[in-house]
Protein backbone atom coordinates (compact mmCIF):
# COMPACT_ATOMS: atom_id res chain seq x y z
CA UNK A 1 0.00 0.00 0.00
CA UNK A 2 2.92 2.26 -0.37
CA UNK A 3 2.05 5.76 -1.53
CA UNK A 4 3.88 7.84 -4.09
CA UNK A 5 5.73 10.93 -2.81
CA UNK A 6 3.15 13.07 -4.63
CA UNK A 7 0.27 11.49 -2.73
CA UNK A 8 2.10 11.95 0.56
CA UNK A 9 2.87 15.61 -0.19
CA UNK A 10 -0.75 16.24 -1.23
CA UNK A 11 -1.99 14.58 1.94
CA UNK A 12 0.24 16.84 4.03
CA UNK A 13 -0.78 19.98 2.13
CA UNK A 14 -4.45 19.11 2.48
CA UNK A 15 -4.14 18.64 6.21
CA UNK A 16 -1.69 21.41 7.10
CA UNK A 17 -2.10 23.98 4.30
CA UNK A 18 0.10 27.00 4.92
CA UNK A 19 2.33 25.13 7.36
CA UNK A 20 3.88 23.27 4.44
CA UNK A 21 6.21 25.92 3.07
CA UNK A 22 7.66 24.14 0.09
CA UNK A 23 7.42 20.78 -1.67
CA UNK A 24 10.20 19.33 -3.79
CA UNK A 25 9.51 15.98 -5.44
CA UNK A 26 12.02 15.99 -8.30
CA UNK A 27 15.07 14.98 -6.25
CA UNK A 28 16.72 11.93 -4.66
CA UNK A 29 14.71 12.19 -1.44
CA UNK A 30 11.40 13.98 -2.10
CA UNK A 31 10.62 16.31 0.78
CA UNK A 32 8.34 18.92 2.29
CA UNK A 33 9.74 21.98 4.02
CA UNK A 34 7.66 22.42 7.16
CA UNK A 35 7.18 25.43 9.38
CA UNK A 36 9.24 24.61 12.51
CA UNK A 37 6.47 25.11 15.07
CA UNK A 38 4.17 22.70 13.20
CA UNK A 39 6.80 19.96 12.91
CA UNK A 40 5.61 17.80 15.79
CA UNK A 41 2.02 17.79 14.50
CA UNK A 42 3.16 16.95 10.99
CA UNK A 43 5.37 14.16 12.34
CA UNK A 44 2.52 12.68 14.37
CA UNK A 45 0.26 12.81 11.31
CA UNK A 46 2.97 11.07 9.27
CA UNK A 47 3.27 8.30 11.82
CA UNK A 48 -0.39 7.71 12.56
CA UNK A 49 -2.13 8.51 9.28
CA UNK A 50 0.54 7.97 6.64
CA UNK A 51 2.11 4.84 8.12
CA UNK A 52 5.65 6.06 8.75
CA UNK A 53 6.35 3.96 11.82
CA UNK A 54 10.12 4.22 11.55
CA UNK A 55 12.41 7.27 11.71
CA UNK A 56 15.41 6.25 9.65
CA UNK A 57 17.62 9.23 10.25
CA UNK A 58 17.57 12.65 11.85
CA UNK A 59 20.31 15.05 10.77
CA UNK A 60 21.11 18.47 12.07
CA UNK A 61 22.62 20.67 9.37
CA UNK A 62 24.36 24.03 9.32
CA UNK A 63 23.57 25.51 5.89
CA UNK A 64 26.04 28.41 6.14
CA UNK A 65 28.15 28.25 2.96
CA UNK A 66 31.50 29.86 2.25
CA UNK A 67 29.95 32.94 0.60
CA UNK A 68 27.59 33.32 3.57
CA UNK A 69 24.52 33.59 1.35
CA UNK A 70 22.60 31.97 4.20
CA UNK A 71 23.33 31.25 7.80
CA UNK A 72 20.34 29.02 8.50
CA UNK A 73 20.44 25.84 10.51
CA UNK A 74 18.13 22.97 9.71
CA UNK A 75 16.95 19.51 10.60
CA UNK A 76 16.27 16.75 8.10
CA UNK A 77 13.99 13.85 9.01
CA UNK A 78 14.13 10.73 6.87
CA UNK A 79 10.96 8.75 7.40
CA UNK A 80 10.50 5.12 6.53
CA UNK A 81 8.31 2.17 7.26
CA UNK A 82 8.91 -1.36 8.44
CA UNK A 83 8.46 -3.76 6.76
CA UNK A 84 7.49 -1.76 3.64
CA UNK A 85 10.92 -0.46 2.57
CA UNK A 86 9.64 1.49 -0.45
CA UNK A 87 7.43 3.78 1.67
CA UNK A 88 9.75 6.76 2.10
CA UNK A 89 9.51 10.48 2.59
CA UNK A 90 11.53 13.31 4.00
CA UNK A 91 10.70 16.35 6.12
CA UNK A 92 12.93 19.40 6.48
CA UNK A 93 12.84 22.46 8.69
CA UNK A 94 14.94 25.63 8.41
CA UNK A 95 15.78 27.46 11.62
CA UNK A 96 17.34 30.82 12.30
CA UNK A 97 20.83 30.84 13.72
CA UNK A 98 19.83 33.14 16.58
CA UNK A 99 16.94 31.00 17.78
CA UNK A 100 17.23 27.44 16.47
CA UNK A 101 14.23 25.86 18.20
CA UNK A 102 12.06 23.05 16.89
CA UNK A 103 9.58 20.84 18.77
CA UNK A 104 10.88 17.41 19.72
CA UNK A 105 9.68 14.21 18.07
CA UNK A 106 11.19 11.98 20.76
CA UNK A 107 7.74 10.99 21.99
CA UNK A 108 6.58 10.14 18.48
CA UNK A 109 9.60 8.02 17.57
CA UNK A 110 11.67 7.13 20.68
CA UNK A 111 14.73 6.67 18.45
CA UNK A 112 14.72 10.46 17.99
CA UNK A 113 15.69 10.85 21.65
CA UNK A 114 19.35 10.09 21.04
CA UNK A 115 19.42 11.53 17.53
CA UNK A 116 18.12 14.86 18.84
CA UNK A 117 20.65 14.87 21.65
CA UNK A 118 23.32 14.35 19.01
CA UNK A 119 21.95 17.21 16.87
CA UNK A 120 21.99 19.44 19.96
CA UNK A 121 25.50 18.35 20.87
CA UNK A 122 27.09 18.77 17.45
CA UNK A 123 24.97 21.39 15.67
CA UNK A 124 23.37 23.23 18.59
CA UNK A 125 19.72 22.81 17.69
CA UNK A 126 17.29 23.11 20.60
CA UNK A 127 14.53 20.54 20.66
CA UNK A 128 11.68 21.98 22.66
CA UNK A 129 10.10 19.51 25.07
CA UNK A 130 12.87 16.92 24.81
CA UNK A 131 12.95 14.76 27.97
CA UNK A 132 16.70 15.05 28.49
CA UNK A 133 18.45 17.42 26.11
CA UNK A 134 22.06 16.95 27.22
CA UNK A 135 25.27 16.35 25.33
CA UNK A 136 25.66 12.76 24.21
CA UNK A 137 28.94 12.39 22.29
CA UNK A 138 31.04 15.28 23.60
CA UNK A 139 31.88 15.77 27.27
CA UNK A 140 29.26 17.54 29.36
CA UNK A 141 31.43 20.62 29.86
CA UNK A 142 32.43 20.96 26.21
CA UNK A 143 31.86 24.41 24.73
CA UNK A 144 30.41 25.12 21.32
CA UNK A 145 28.93 22.86 18.69
CA UNK A 146 31.49 21.18 16.48
CA UNK A 147 29.49 20.85 13.28
CA UNK A 148 28.71 24.55 13.07
CA UNK A 149 30.58 25.97 10.09
CA UNK A 150 31.95 28.84 12.20
CA UNK A 151 33.17 26.56 15.00
CA UNK A 152 36.70 26.93 16.28
CA UNK A 153 38.05 24.29 18.61
CA UNK A 154 39.16 25.50 22.04
CA UNK A 155 42.87 26.13 22.68
CA UNK A 156 42.89 24.23 25.93
CA UNK A 157 40.63 21.68 27.52
CA UNK A 158 41.30 20.85 31.19
CA UNK A 159 44.91 21.83 30.75
CA UNK A 160 45.39 19.82 27.55
CA UNK A 161 46.78 22.04 24.81
CA UNK A 162 45.02 22.04 21.46
CA UNK A 163 45.58 23.78 18.11
CA UNK A 164 49.35 23.42 18.56
CA UNK A 165 51.27 23.19 15.29
CA UNK B 1 8.82 -13.77 36.03
CA UNK B 2 10.88 -10.61 36.00
CA UNK B 3 8.23 -8.07 35.11
CA UNK B 4 7.26 -4.92 36.99
CA UNK B 5 4.66 -6.72 39.10
CA UNK B 6 7.26 -9.20 40.24
CA UNK B 7 9.54 -6.36 41.35
CA UNK B 8 6.70 -4.83 43.33
CA UNK B 9 5.98 -8.20 44.94
CA UNK B 10 9.59 -8.63 45.95
CA UNK B 11 9.83 -5.07 47.25
CA UNK B 12 6.67 -5.34 49.32
CA UNK B 13 7.56 -8.70 50.72
CA UNK B 14 7.58 -8.63 54.51
CA UNK B 15 8.73 -5.63 56.47
CA UNK B 16 12.30 -5.56 55.23
CA UNK B 17 12.95 -2.28 53.46
CA UNK B 18 14.90 -2.70 50.28
CA UNK B 19 17.39 -0.09 49.18
CA UNK B 20 18.37 0.96 45.73
CA UNK B 21 21.96 0.88 44.65
CA UNK B 22 23.76 2.61 41.81
CA UNK B 23 26.13 0.32 40.00
CA UNK B 24 28.63 1.52 37.44
CA UNK B 25 29.37 -0.90 34.64
CA UNK B 26 32.20 0.31 32.44
CA UNK B 27 33.60 2.32 30.74
CA UNK B 28 36.37 -0.28 31.13
CA UNK B 29 34.60 -3.58 31.41
CA UNK B 30 35.35 -6.78 29.47
CA UNK B 31 31.75 -7.36 28.41
CA UNK B 32 30.87 -3.88 27.26
CA UNK B 33 32.85 -4.55 24.05
CA UNK B 34 34.60 -1.23 24.03
CA UNK B 35 34.41 1.87 26.18
CA UNK B 36 30.75 1.91 27.04
CA UNK B 37 29.32 2.81 30.41
CA UNK B 38 25.98 1.81 31.89
CA UNK B 39 24.78 3.20 35.19
CA UNK B 40 22.49 0.58 36.67
CA UNK B 41 19.99 1.43 39.37
CA UNK B 42 19.41 -1.86 41.08
CA UNK B 43 17.34 -3.27 43.88
CA UNK B 44 19.37 -6.19 45.08
CA UNK B 45 19.94 -8.31 42.00
CA UNK B 46 17.19 -6.73 39.95
CA UNK B 47 17.76 -3.89 37.51
CA UNK B 48 15.28 -1.06 38.02
CA UNK B 49 16.72 1.20 35.39
CA UNK B 50 19.82 1.53 33.29
CA UNK B 51 21.28 4.64 31.75
CA UNK B 52 23.75 4.37 28.88
CA UNK B 53 26.64 6.76 28.53
CA UNK B 54 28.42 6.88 25.19
CA UNK B 55 30.92 9.15 23.51
CA UNK B 56 34.22 7.89 24.92
CA UNK B 57 35.55 7.24 21.40
CA UNK B 58 34.09 10.36 19.84
CA UNK B 59 36.37 11.90 17.22
CA UNK B 60 33.78 13.82 15.17
CA UNK B 61 34.02 11.72 12.05
CA UNK B 62 31.43 13.95 10.40
CA UNK B 63 33.56 17.07 10.88
CA UNK B 64 36.62 15.30 9.49
CA UNK B 65 34.63 14.42 6.36
CA UNK B 66 33.87 18.10 5.84
CA UNK B 67 37.57 18.93 5.78
CA UNK B 68 39.06 16.18 3.59
CA UNK B 69 38.02 15.31 0.04
CA UNK B 70 35.71 12.42 -0.79
CA UNK B 71 38.46 9.90 -1.49
CA UNK B 72 40.40 10.75 1.64
CA UNK B 73 37.29 10.24 3.76
CA UNK B 74 37.02 6.55 2.81
CA UNK B 75 39.66 5.33 5.32
CA UNK B 76 37.76 7.14 8.08
CA UNK B 77 34.67 5.10 7.30
CA UNK B 78 36.75 1.95 7.96
CA UNK B 79 37.02 3.02 11.54
CA UNK B 80 33.29 3.33 12.15
CA UNK B 81 32.28 -0.30 12.41
CA UNK B 82 35.78 -1.69 12.41
CA UNK B 83 34.50 -5.27 12.42
CA UNK B 84 32.81 -4.84 9.06
CA UNK B 85 34.85 -2.15 7.38
CA UNK B 86 34.00 -3.41 3.89
CA UNK B 87 30.33 -2.67 4.52
CA UNK B 88 31.11 0.86 5.67
CA UNK B 89 33.27 1.48 2.59
CA UNK B 90 30.45 0.20 0.43
CA UNK B 91 27.79 2.35 2.08
CA UNK B 92 29.93 5.46 1.75
CA UNK B 93 30.90 4.71 -1.86
CA UNK B 94 27.25 4.14 -2.81
CA UNK B 95 26.27 7.44 -1.17
CA UNK B 96 28.82 9.39 -3.21
CA UNK B 97 28.08 7.44 -6.39
CA UNK B 98 24.37 8.21 -6.04
CA UNK B 99 25.05 11.94 -6.25
CA UNK B 100 27.77 11.46 -8.88
CA UNK B 101 25.28 9.47 -10.94
CA UNK B 102 27.69 6.70 -11.91
CA UNK B 103 26.88 3.05 -12.42
CA UNK B 104 29.69 0.83 -11.20
CA UNK B 105 30.90 -1.96 -13.59
CA UNK B 106 29.40 -5.39 -12.98
CA UNK B 107 32.60 -7.10 -11.96
CA UNK B 108 33.16 -4.47 -9.29
CA UNK B 109 29.60 -5.00 -8.04
CA UNK B 110 30.25 -8.71 -7.64
CA UNK B 111 33.58 -8.17 -5.93
CA UNK B 112 31.84 -5.76 -3.54
CA UNK B 113 29.22 -8.36 -2.70
CA UNK B 114 31.83 -11.07 -2.09
CA UNK B 115 34.03 -8.99 0.19
CA UNK B 116 31.07 -7.53 2.06
CA UNK B 117 29.56 -10.93 2.75
CA UNK B 118 32.95 -12.31 3.82
CA UNK B 119 33.17 -9.36 6.19
CA UNK B 120 29.67 -10.05 7.48
CA UNK B 121 30.62 -13.63 8.33
CA UNK B 122 33.80 -12.43 10.05
CA UNK B 123 31.80 -9.90 12.05
CA UNK B 124 29.15 -12.42 13.09
CA UNK B 125 31.86 -14.92 14.04
CA UNK B 126 33.35 -12.39 16.39
CA UNK B 127 29.92 -11.50 17.76
CA UNK B 128 29.08 -15.15 18.41
CA UNK B 129 32.49 -16.03 19.80
CA UNK B 130 32.64 -13.15 22.24
CA UNK B 131 29.00 -13.68 23.16
CA UNK B 132 29.80 -17.22 24.24
CA UNK B 133 32.68 -15.85 26.27
CA UNK B 134 30.40 -13.26 27.93
CA UNK B 135 28.15 -16.08 29.03
CA UNK B 136 31.08 -18.15 30.25
CA UNK B 137 32.00 -20.47 27.39
CA UNK B 138 35.57 -19.88 26.26
CA UNK B 139 36.04 -22.70 23.77
CA UNK B 140 33.62 -21.50 21.04
CA UNK B 141 35.54 -18.22 20.95
CA UNK B 142 38.68 -20.07 19.85
CA UNK B 143 36.81 -21.96 17.14
CA UNK B 144 35.20 -18.77 15.84
CA UNK B 145 38.52 -16.95 15.75
CA UNK B 146 40.14 -19.86 13.94
CA UNK B 147 37.65 -19.44 11.08
CA UNK B 148 37.57 -15.67 11.20
CA UNK B 149 41.31 -15.79 10.68
CA UNK B 150 40.78 -17.57 7.37
CA UNK B 151 38.50 -14.76 6.18
CA UNK B 152 40.94 -12.10 7.29
CA UNK B 153 43.65 -13.94 5.37
CA UNK B 154 41.55 -13.88 2.18
CA UNK B 155 40.82 -10.18 2.60
CA UNK B 156 44.47 -9.54 3.33
CA UNK B 157 45.46 -11.18 0.05
CA UNK B 158 43.04 -8.89 -1.78
CA UNK B 159 44.01 -5.57 -0.27
CA UNK B 160 46.87 -6.05 2.16
CA UNK B 161 44.88 -5.18 5.27
CA UNK B 162 43.22 -7.24 7.94
CA UNK B 163 40.77 -4.80 9.49
CA UNK B 164 40.73 -1.34 7.94
CA UNK B 165 40.63 -2.24 4.28
CA UNK B 166 39.96 1.02 2.39
CA UNK B 167 39.17 -1.36 -0.48
CA UNK B 168 35.72 -0.45 -1.79
CA UNK B 169 36.34 2.93 -3.38
CA UNK B 170 34.17 5.50 -5.09
CA UNK B 171 33.53 4.13 -8.56
CA UNK B 172 34.56 0.54 -7.92
CA UNK B 173 37.18 -1.26 -5.86
CA UNK B 174 40.85 -0.52 -5.32
CA UNK B 175 42.35 -3.63 -6.94
CA UNK B 176 41.07 -6.44 -9.10
CA UNK B 177 40.83 -9.95 -7.67
CA UNK B 178 42.61 -12.87 -9.29
CA UNK B 179 41.56 -16.48 -9.84
CA UNK B 180 43.67 -17.69 -6.93
CA UNK B 181 41.69 -15.50 -4.54
CA UNK B 182 38.37 -16.65 -6.00
CA UNK B 183 39.49 -20.26 -5.60
CA UNK B 184 40.52 -19.59 -2.03
CA UNK B 185 37.12 -18.05 -1.31
CA UNK B 186 35.31 -21.02 -2.82
CA UNK B 187 37.36 -23.41 -0.72
CA UNK B 188 36.55 -21.38 2.32
CA UNK B 189 32.79 -21.61 1.62
CA UNK B 190 32.98 -25.41 1.31
CA UNK B 191 35.01 -25.56 4.48
CA UNK B 192 32.81 -23.17 6.41
CA UNK B 193 29.29 -24.56 6.00
CA UNK B 194 29.91 -27.71 8.11
CA UNK B 195 31.62 -25.54 10.73
CA UNK B 196 28.32 -23.84 11.56
CA UNK B 197 27.04 -27.22 12.77
CA UNK B 198 30.12 -27.42 14.94
CA UNK B 199 29.32 -24.09 16.61
CA UNK B 200 25.78 -25.27 17.17
CA UNK B 201 27.05 -28.43 18.87
CA UNK B 202 29.51 -26.46 20.93
CA UNK B 203 27.43 -23.53 22.03
CA UNK B 204 23.94 -23.05 20.66
CA UNK B 205 22.20 -26.06 22.16
CA UNK B 206 24.23 -26.12 25.34
CA UNK B 207 21.85 -26.23 28.29
CA UNK B 208 23.55 -23.45 30.25
CA UNK B 209 23.64 -21.22 27.20
CA UNK B 210 19.95 -21.77 26.54
CA UNK B 211 19.15 -20.94 30.16
CA UNK B 212 21.23 -17.77 30.09
CA UNK B 213 19.82 -16.42 26.82
CA UNK B 214 16.26 -17.73 26.50
CA UNK B 215 13.55 -15.37 27.83
CA UNK B 216 16.24 -12.80 28.68
CA UNK B 217 16.14 -9.23 27.35
CA UNK B 218 12.94 -9.67 25.38
CA UNK B 219 12.51 -6.95 22.75
CA UNK B 220 8.99 -6.81 21.28
CA UNK B 221 8.76 -5.98 17.58
CA UNK B 222 6.89 -2.67 17.96
CA UNK B 223 9.39 -1.42 20.53
CA UNK B 224 12.27 -2.40 18.24
CA UNK B 225 10.78 -0.41 15.35
CA UNK B 226 10.01 2.61 17.55
CA UNK B 227 13.63 2.71 18.73
CA UNK B 228 14.92 2.36 15.20
CA UNK B 229 16.57 -1.02 15.81
CA UNK B 230 17.67 -2.75 12.65
CA UNK B 231 19.68 -5.75 11.57
CA UNK B 232 19.78 -8.95 13.66
CA UNK B 233 18.33 -7.06 16.64
CA UNK B 234 15.14 -6.26 14.71
CA UNK B 235 15.01 -9.59 12.90
CA UNK B 236 15.44 -11.38 16.21
CA UNK B 237 12.10 -9.84 17.18
CA UNK B 238 10.50 -11.61 14.24
CA UNK B 239 10.40 -8.73 11.75
CA UNK B 240 11.46 -9.67 8.24
CA UNK B 241 13.41 -6.61 7.19
CA UNK B 242 16.66 -6.73 5.28
CA UNK B 243 17.68 -3.98 2.88
CA UNK B 244 19.56 -6.50 0.75
CA UNK B 245 16.17 -7.99 -0.09
CA UNK B 246 13.75 -5.08 0.42
CA UNK B 247 15.69 -2.32 -1.30
CA UNK B 248 18.46 -4.17 -3.14
CA UNK B 249 21.70 -2.33 -3.88
CA UNK B 250 24.83 -3.59 -5.66
CA UNK B 251 23.62 -6.84 -7.29
CA UNK B 252 21.85 -8.41 -4.31
CA UNK B 253 18.64 -8.86 -6.31
CA UNK B 254 20.37 -11.58 -8.35
CA UNK B 255 20.95 -13.97 -5.48
CA UNK B 256 18.73 -16.47 -3.83
CA UNK B 257 18.88 -16.26 -0.04
CA UNK B 258 16.64 -16.33 2.98
CA UNK B 259 16.18 -13.76 5.74
CA UNK B 260 16.30 -15.59 9.08
CA UNK B 261 14.05 -14.19 11.77
CA UNK B 262 13.62 -15.01 15.44
CA UNK B 263 10.86 -17.42 16.33
CA UNK B 264 11.21 -17.84 20.07
CA UNK B 265 12.92 -21.25 19.96
CA UNK B 266 14.35 -20.90 23.45
CA UNK B 267 11.46 -19.01 25.00
CA UNK B 268 10.01 -15.73 23.80
CA UNK B 269 10.30 -14.08 20.41
CA UNK B 270 12.87 -11.30 20.58
CA UNK B 271 14.99 -12.67 23.42
CA UNK B 272 18.78 -12.81 23.46
CA UNK B 273 18.79 -16.31 22.00
CA UNK B 274 16.77 -15.20 18.96
CA UNK B 275 19.19 -12.37 18.21
CA UNK B 276 22.09 -14.77 18.56
CA UNK B 277 20.45 -17.39 16.36
CA UNK B 278 19.65 -14.90 13.60
CA UNK B 279 23.38 -14.16 13.34
CA UNK B 280 24.21 -17.85 13.25
CA UNK B 281 21.76 -18.48 10.39
CA UNK B 282 22.81 -15.35 8.52
CA UNK B 283 26.31 -16.75 8.21
CA UNK B 284 24.90 -19.68 6.22
CA UNK B 285 22.92 -17.32 4.00
CA UNK B 286 25.99 -15.14 3.44
CA UNK B 287 27.95 -18.20 2.42
CA UNK B 288 25.22 -19.05 -0.08
CA UNK B 289 25.40 -15.53 -1.51
CA UNK B 290 29.18 -15.76 -1.88
CA UNK B 291 28.93 -19.11 -3.67
CA UNK B 292 26.39 -17.72 -6.13
CA UNK B 293 28.45 -14.59 -6.69
CA UNK B 294 31.53 -16.73 -7.40
CA UNK B 295 29.53 -18.65 -10.02
CA UNK B 296 28.24 -15.51 -11.70
CA UNK B 297 31.18 -13.09 -11.50
CA UNK B 298 31.87 -11.69 -14.99
CA UNK B 299 35.09 -10.43 -16.53
CA UNK B 300 35.50 -6.70 -17.00
CA UNK B 301 36.52 -3.49 -15.30
CA UNK B 302 36.93 -3.35 -11.55
CA UNK B 303 36.39 0.39 -11.41
CA UNK B 304 34.53 3.00 -13.35
CA UNK B 305 36.94 4.43 -15.95
CA UNK B 306 35.58 7.98 -15.70
CA UNK B 307 35.59 8.46 -11.93
CA UNK B 308 38.57 10.59 -11.00
CA UNK B 309 40.70 10.23 -7.92
CA UNK B 310 39.38 13.56 -6.63
CA UNK B 311 35.79 13.59 -7.86
CA UNK B 312 33.76 16.77 -7.79
CA UNK B 313 30.28 15.83 -6.71
CA UNK B 314 27.35 17.83 -8.14
CA UNK B 315 25.31 19.79 -5.62
CA UNK B 316 22.46 17.90 -4.06
CA UNK B 317 21.57 15.74 -1.12
CA UNK B 318 20.65 12.08 -0.74
CA UNK B 319 20.28 9.44 1.93
CA UNK B 320 21.77 6.05 1.11
CA UNK B 321 21.44 2.98 3.27
CA UNK B 322 23.00 -0.47 3.21
CA UNK B 323 22.45 -3.54 5.35
CA UNK B 324 25.54 -3.88 7.49
CA UNK B 325 26.24 -6.67 9.97
CA UNK B 326 24.54 -4.61 12.68
CA UNK B 327 21.70 -3.18 10.64
CA UNK B 328 20.89 -0.19 8.50
CA UNK B 329 23.99 1.90 7.93
CA UNK B 330 22.91 5.16 6.35
CA UNK B 331 24.83 8.12 4.98
CA UNK B 332 23.04 11.41 4.45
CA UNK B 333 25.31 13.36 2.14
CA UNK B 334 24.92 17.01 1.17
CA UNK B 335 27.25 18.02 -1.64
CA UNK B 336 27.90 21.57 -2.81
CA UNK B 337 29.69 20.90 -6.09
CA UNK B 338 33.21 20.89 -4.67
CA UNK B 339 35.49 17.91 -4.00
CA UNK B 340 34.63 17.90 -0.29
CA UNK B 341 31.38 16.96 1.40
CA UNK B 342 29.31 19.88 2.69
CA UNK B 343 27.73 17.66 5.35
CA UNK B 344 27.89 13.93 5.90
CA UNK B 345 25.68 12.45 8.56
CA UNK B 346 26.26 8.83 9.43
CA UNK B 347 23.27 6.92 10.76
CA UNK B 348 24.96 4.07 12.54
CA UNK B 349 22.93 0.96 13.29
CA UNK B 350 24.48 0.17 16.67
CA UNK B 351 23.74 3.71 17.89
CA UNK B 352 20.01 3.08 17.59
CA UNK B 353 20.27 -0.55 18.66
CA UNK B 354 21.95 0.30 21.96
CA UNK B 355 19.48 3.11 22.69
CA UNK B 356 16.88 0.45 23.50
CA UNK B 357 19.06 -1.05 26.24
CA UNK B 358 17.29 0.61 29.20
CA UNK B 359 13.93 -0.69 27.96
CA UNK B 360 14.90 -4.33 27.64
CA UNK B 361 17.12 -4.57 30.70
CA UNK B 362 14.52 -3.18 33.10
CA UNK B 363 13.47 -5.94 35.47
CA UNK B 364 16.29 -8.28 34.48
CA UNK B 365 18.94 -9.63 36.85
CA UNK B 366 22.25 -7.78 37.04
CA UNK B 367 24.09 -10.80 35.68
CA UNK B 368 21.81 -10.77 32.63
CA UNK B 369 23.01 -7.30 31.70
CA UNK B 370 26.11 -8.88 30.23
CA UNK B 371 23.99 -11.27 28.16
CA UNK B 372 21.78 -8.43 26.94
CA UNK B 373 24.61 -6.09 25.93
CA UNK B 374 26.37 -8.95 24.15
CA UNK B 375 23.24 -9.86 22.23
CA UNK B 376 22.94 -6.31 20.88
CA UNK B 377 26.44 -6.73 19.39
CA UNK B 378 27.60 -3.16 19.74
CA UNK B 379 30.72 -1.64 18.19
CA UNK B 380 31.68 1.59 19.89
CA UNK B 381 33.61 2.84 16.87
CA UNK B 382 30.38 3.53 15.02
CA UNK B 383 28.26 4.52 18.03
CA UNK B 384 30.66 7.27 19.07
CA UNK B 385 31.87 8.15 15.59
Amino acid sequence: MSMTPEEIANGLKERFGEKILETVLDTHDPYCLVEPQALADVALFCRDELGFNYLRCLSGVDYMDKKKTTDDLGVVYHLGAIPDASHLFCLKVRLSRENPVVPTVARIWPTADWHEREAWDLVGIVFEGHPNLTRILCAEDWEGHALRKDYTSPDTYHGIKNNVV
Amino acid sequence: MTDAAEIERIKDHGDVRSEEMLLNMGPQHPSTHGVFRVVIRSDGEIILDAESHIGYLHRCFEKICESVNYTKATPYTDRLDYLMAMGNNLGYALAVEKLLGVEVPERAQYIRVIVTELSRIASHLLAIGTYGMDIGAITPFLYCFRDREKILYILETICGQRLNYNYVRIGGVAYDVDDAMLKMTREFCDYFLPRVMEYNDLLTYNGIFLERTGNVGVLPADLAIAYGCTGPVLRGSGVKRDLRKDAPYAVYDRFDFEIPVGSGEAGTVGDCFDRYMVRMREMIESTKIIQQALDQIPEGDFKHPKVKLKPKVPAGDAYTAVENARGELGFYLIADGSDTAFRLKCRSPAFSNVSVLHEISRGAMVADMVAIIGSLDIVMGEIDR
